[in-house]
């Protein structure tokens, strides 16, 4: 594997730099960019030219966990404690935060990944102070206004507050396992991805984001009776497992969602969790879709509106039914897929969409194991291949 | 695909390098220049030797074929195959998928001059997913050593003194903790 030839360690001319310090700073700052920060922080004391290379790089990981010890200190079955807190290396690492702000050859944050992944309440506070290094700012969490992109994963705590100067700023959040009390106020965000997380607030992204592109939400609660995507300039929109009712605990009525979005090209809403999402009412508005992935999704009342007919040129439609999990039996999916169908192709009769999807209609049955007890029980799916649909129909 | 469009590289060592266009636009660097139309007599590549170039074009021809060959067995007609849809256009992507992504693992499993050498013609051509890889492949040679660990992995010299260490590792004790 190796090159005999040339074993020896290479030392660059003149400095006496080994090979990897010889690399130009901005590439040693990408290559150190996938560490986890007190990682990249122990590299400055490596030698001289590495000494400020946690002012360069370009993501800053942080791993809140690490810096709690005694974990899960249990007193009795009722009563524990959730560790012990390591107030001073947090203070250390803001302080070390705090210098790379003020370092003016520093360069810029691009991302800046925080994981909280521990039991602690205490965690968002810390959470907050990090993602604002500046300790004297009267705004407990201003975001420093050059990062561009933030990652929280929080195990199912209060996301932290995003706000000030910095906030107006960032272009891309990924919130993963938090709960979101309030939207925090983004107008430049550009792509938000949600993945397990709790909406108590109102699910009005318009509101808090409203130059929002790209939208991924999945395996998420919103607590709400309904979900309002109107965005004007959102391009794709994923949504996989979304369970939006009121309260966690009532399972009727479920949501009403709207998507209205003029410059929508991609939307899938799937179900994968075994069983079909159910909402009272799905309304769509999207005259530039070109995909459509519709999965297990089954609402009351449907209105699909892509404009132009044919417009939506791939993509699938399907439903799955059993007796064990609760879906609608076939012949109501069947109705939905047709109400879709019509919709995506508003030019054609409804006996006539009726003719042409024949052929791309597939009826799958086979059996699948219970859930509890082991039995193998039927299950059937109804496919409609868009993508095939749309290439016959020409339109 | 009778005859696809072929570009001539040149080396800093004048060696003639004869590839597909697509697989030489996967630089930014030669599509600017093709676009810029600096290509009669072949591109002069006067930072890149014919050992580094030649490794670079293996990867670009590997990844160049694999976004050609999912391409055309889409057909077109899956446009939005990277959301997570479920045809048959998806599944033979996605074999492609581990196919490139053991490609890639392989294709960095060589010496640390080889290594260095890719990173900086990956960097001067241009090529985002081969900087990337070189960065990574090079980060996971760092990622959980102690600075003297890494000091000996590389080679790099300690041109502190010890009173010096002391205070760098001092003003960051919560991180060598």
């Amino acid at each position: 594997m190796a090159a005999p030839a040339r074993k020896k360690p290479w030392f660059a001319p003149g400095d006496g730099a080994d090979h990897l310090t010889a690399l130009p700073l901005e590439l040693r700052a990408q290559i150190v960019a996938s560490l986890p920060f007190r990682q990249i922080v122990q590299l400055s004391a490596l030698s001289r030219l590495w000494r400020h290379i946690h002012h360069h790089a370009p993501v800053v990981k942080l791993r809140l966990y690490e810096f709690v010890y005694l974990e899960d200190y249990v007193f009795g079955t009722d009563r524990s404690l959730p560790g012990v807190v390591d107030e001073g290396a947090i203070l250390g690492l803001r302080l070390a935060l705090g210098r790379r702000a003020r370092d003016g050859s520093a360069f810029r944050v691009d991302t800046l990944a925080l994981d909280y992944s521990v039991a602690d309440p205490r965690m968002p506070r810390h959470a907050e102070r990090l993602i604002a290094p500046r300790s004297a700012s009267p705004s407990p969490s201003d975001l420093p206004p050059a990062v561009r992109r933030l990652d929280v994963d929080g195990e199912y705590h209060l996301a932290p507050a995003i706000a000030g100067p910095g906030a107006a700023a960032l272009r891309r959040l990924h919130l993963d396992k938090v709960s979101l009390g309030e939207w925090p106020r983004l107008p430049s965000l550009r792509s938000l991805a949600l993945l397990s997380v709790t909406v108590e607030a109102p699910f009005t992204p318009a509101a808090w984001c409203p130059l929002l592109e790209h939208l991924a939400v999945s395996f998420s609660t919103v607590e709400q009776a309904r979900v309002d995507i109107r965005l004007p300039l959102l391009k794709s929109l994923d949504m996989e497992d979304v369970d939006v009712r009121p309260h966690d605990d009532s399972f009727e009525p479920f949501g009403q969602v709207t998507i209205d979005a003029p410059e929508l090209e991609e939307l899938v809403l799937t179900c994968t969790s075994g069983g079909t999402a159910e909402y009272r009412s799905f309304t769509l508005r999207a005259p530039r879709l070109r995909y459509l992935g519709y999965h297990n999704q089954f609402a009351g009342r449907v209105d699909v509106d892509v404009g132009r007919p044919g417009s939506v040129r791939a993509g699938s439609i399907s439903f799955e039914s059993n007796e064990e999990i609760a879906c609608p039996e076939m012949k109501l999916c069947r109705m939905q897929m047709m109400r879709m169908l019509e919709g995506l192709l508003p030019e054609l009769s409804p006996e006539d969409v009726a003719d042409a999807a024949r052929p791309h209609l597939t009826l799958d049955k086979y059996s699948v194991e219970s859930f509890d007890s082991g039995k193998m029980i039927p299950e059937e799916k109804l496919t409609c291949d868009l993508s095939a649909l749309m290439t016959t129909l020409k339109v | 695909m009778a005859s696809p469009a072929m570009v001539t590289l040149i080396s800093s060592d004048d060696a003639r390098f004869e590839v597909t266009e697509a697989a030489a636009t996967m630089s930014q660097t030669i599509r600017h220049m093709i676009e810029d139309g600096c290509t009669d007599g072949g591109i002069p590549l006067p930072n890149v030797p014919a050992r580094t170039l030649a490794k670079v074009l293996e990867y670009c021809n590997k990844h160049a074929a694999a976004t050609a060959a999912e391409s055309s067995a889409a057909g077109g007609a899956a446009a939005g195959s990277d959301s997570g849809s479920s045809s048959s256009a998806d599944s033979a992507g996605k074999d492609d998928g581990v196919d490139l992504a053991s490609f890639d693992k392989a294709f960095v499993e060589v010496d640390t001059d080889t290594l260095y050498d890719l990173l900086l013609a990956a960097n001067y051509l241009d090529v985002k997913t081969l900087l990337d890889l070189c960065c990574q492949k090079v980060a996971d040679m760092i990622r959980g050593k102690t600075p003297e660990q890494i000091r000996q992995t590389f080679g790099i010299k300690n041109d502190f003194s010890p009173e010096e260490e002391e205070k760098i590792r001092k003003e960051n004790q919560w991180a060598f903790e």
